[in-house]
């Protein structure tokens, strides 16, 4: 790996005898937000908190700026921790806790005070430097946990979840903020969560935990339209899934089921192979056309409309395939009972080859 | 009748709780009606005699009795707090476990143990001075007992340190662990974080441990009596004094209820602290 300005070089943790880390390796550019995205359990939190310093590697290095940073204490390492809690101190007033970084470093008082006032007038909280954190809404606890930690003036900010706490309505905006804030800093900073929206709002390039490993890392454009793997597209969103048979011939992969009256021909890449695959696609991918139209390119599956909804903008359709049930968003509503055909272009379809058959992390749509 | 339907529930209650009620009245009010009533009576009547004459006699035990009292529960603090902090914010995983596990056995021991093992342990030939003189790190003629108001000092805090640090290291457990986490990734040391972010959150807890233990130490009777029974000597002892060799019920009456007051100003200041924290 070229030198990254924060770079995880082939981390081990363990709890016990299972990895919660296999040998992560990555690299953050300098000014960079980086969402690490996974579900619970992925090791994504603990992907930041060895970053941090508050858990020690079995193997690996963490390097900052090419300095191997791995055996530093938490406070040596230019990075600040905003806590999925807040971690805020209920004794201390907002000013003391935003304030406390600088206690530590001697900081005369009216330099404190001075950088205190800045900070709380840049994250909205000026006024309520004197109250505790116990008489603040959960938005001002979490702007003040920020606060405290840009006091320190990393180079490096730590976000462990920061928003998950907050009403759905007022993290839309603390979203917003948080990587306005980042960008006008010019702060590097990661960022853990579960959201993918989340991730894809704030987040420069999204790495996507599993099990410990890193699924696939790149834009969110990239991830969103180019999954590599069928478990990143079903984190992106590509929950209907699909089995097929595919058959491996002049440098194209032809795929059927019993359900599609045409079978679906895709340009393939290498590493395919005779056998089962997996389609994916997103509920907004497939448009629902009568069984009678011709269509061109692309999967098409006949079904059986067995559910039809309306969530807002768009008709929610759940259509029966034998023992497959996918979700197809159209414009207008069909009727339970009818037998539709529903056709994913190609350029909206991911294939990947079924686990058995499959070389790990291989892709083509 | 709707009205007496509506009472039987709270007959049903009264009688449910009446035995309860009916222990606490016999076996700890009346006693203490008895004692305080006690306190006042004369052979010439109801009157302050009992109290006059014990501040004649026994006011330099009742100062001598708050300092070491108030030292022990001073020391006891610190040991407390030094155990619980290590506790919590300790990183060797072998000694924080080896701590946990040694740190409570003093509770198990009854104070009257206690004050035996403090008796041996601190005499003038006893273990400690031996050790010293057997690592040549005394010397034999200078080797001086602590069975004074040293060793009352150290045998109530050796007792009490346990007690008060479970409570405190229990608080300190139930805090939320990203506080401790915040405050090093900003650099405090651990003393600092001691300090400055778990004591002042654990400050009810640790108050309230110790106003137990104040009040359990003012009632023990057996440690003075193995560590340091000549005067100036505890309330307890001179309690006992008064009642075994002079039969002396109003004046042992009248120093119980002196060492009282002593206990509820202390609970009072407590109450008074805790309020204000509430407000």
């Amino acid at each position: 790996m070229d030198e990254a300005f924060l770079s995880v070089d082939k981390l081990r943790v363990a709890y016990g005898p299972q990895p919660v880390l296999d040998e992560l390796s990555l690299g953050v550019a300098r000014g960079e937000f980086v969402a690490l995205l996974g579900a619970s359990g992925c090791g994504k939190t603990t992907l930041l908190r060895s970053i941090a310093g508050f858990i020690r590697p079995q193997a690996g290095q963490i390097r900052v700026q090419g300095r191997d940073v791995t055996a530093f204490a938490p406070d040596a390492r230019g990075m600040a921790f905003v806590f999925q809690s807040y971690a805020l101190w209920p004794h201390m007033t907002v000013a003391q806790n935003i304030g406390y970084a600088l206690k530590l470093r001697r900081t005369p008082h009216a330099k404190i005070h001075q950088r205190v006032e800045e900070i709380a007038a840049m994250l909205g909280l000026a006024g309520l430097e004197q109250r505790k954190p116990a008489a603040l809404s959960g938005g001002q606890r979490q702007r003040v946990a920020l606060g405290r930690a840009l006091a320190a003036d990393p180079e490096i900010l730590l976000l462990d979840e920061p928003l998950s706490n907050l009403d759905a309505r007022i993290r839309l905006a603390v979203r917003h903020e948080i990587s306005a804030l980042q960008k006008r800093l010019g702060i590097t900073a990661v960022h853990v969560t579960h959201y993918r929206e989340e991730a894809m709002i704030m987040a420069d390039r999204i790495v996507i935990l599993d099990q410990g490993r890193i699924a696939q890392a790149g834009t969110p454009h990239e991830l969103y339209n180019r999954p590599a793997s069928a478990f990143v597209a079903a984190f992106m969103g590509a929950e209907n899934a699909i089995a097929l048979e595919g058959d491996h011939a002049d440098g194209r992969l032809t795929l059927h089921s019993p359900h599609a009256p045409v079978p679906c021909v895709t340009e393939i890449l290498a590493g395919a192979c005779n056998g089962h695959y997996q389609a994916r696609f997103r509920s907004d991918a497939a448009r629902l056309v009568d069984a009678g139209e011709r269509t061109d390119g692309g999967l098409r599956l006949r079904g059986l409309v067995s559910q039809v909804s309306y969530p807002g903008g768009l008709w929610r359709h759940a259509i029966q395939f034998g023992e497959h049930t996918v979700i197809v968003d159209a414009h207008e509503a069909r009727i339970p009972g009818e037998t539709v055909d529903l056709l994913v272009p190609r350029d909206r379809l991911f294939v990947f080859p079924s686990a058995a058959d499959a070389p790990r992390g291989d892709t083509r749509h | 009748m709707p009205n007496s339907l509506s009472r039987h529930p709270r007959l049903a209650a009264l009688a449910l709780v009446t035995p309860a009620l009916a222990m606490v009245a016999l076996f700890f009010l009346l006693p203490l009606l008895a004692s305080v009533v006690g306190a006042f009576e004369t052979p010439e009547g109801p009157g302050l005699a009992n109290f006059s004459k014990a501040f004649a006699l026994y006011s330099r035990d009742m100062l001598f009795t708050l300092a070491i009292i108030g030292g022990a529960t001073l020391l006891t603090g610190l040991g407390a707090v030094a155990i619980a902090g290590y506790l919590t914010l300790g990183e060797c995983p072998l000694a924080v476990a080896a701590l946990r596990w040694l740190y409570r056995w003093p509770l198990f021991i009854p104070f009257i143990v206690v004050g035996q093992i403090a008796r041996s342990f601190l005499a003038k030939n006893g273990l400690m001075n031996n050790a010293l003189i057997g690592a040549g790190l005394l010397d034999p003629l200078s080797a001086t007992g602590m069975l004074d108001w040293r060793g009352l000092i150290l045998a109530f805090a050796w007792k009490q340190i346990p007690f008060v640090a479970l409570l405190v290291a229990g608080a300190m457990a139930s805090l939320d662990r990203g506080g401790i986490e915040a405050a090093r990734n900003l650099g405090a040391s651990r003393p600092r974080i001691l300090w400055e972010i778990l004591l002042p959150q654990v400050a009810p807890s640790l108050l309230t441990a110790l106003i137990l233990s104040f009040v359990t130490m003012m009632s023990v009777l057996s440690v003075p009596l193995m560590v340091a029974s000549q005067s100036p000597t505890l309330l307890t002892v001179d309690i006992a004094f008064r009642i075994n060799a002079y039969r002396d019920y109003g004046l042992a009456n009248a120093l119980g209820m002196i060492s009282l007051a002593i206990s509820a100003t202390v609970a009072w200041f407590y109450l008074r602290h805790s309020l204000r924290e509430k407000r």
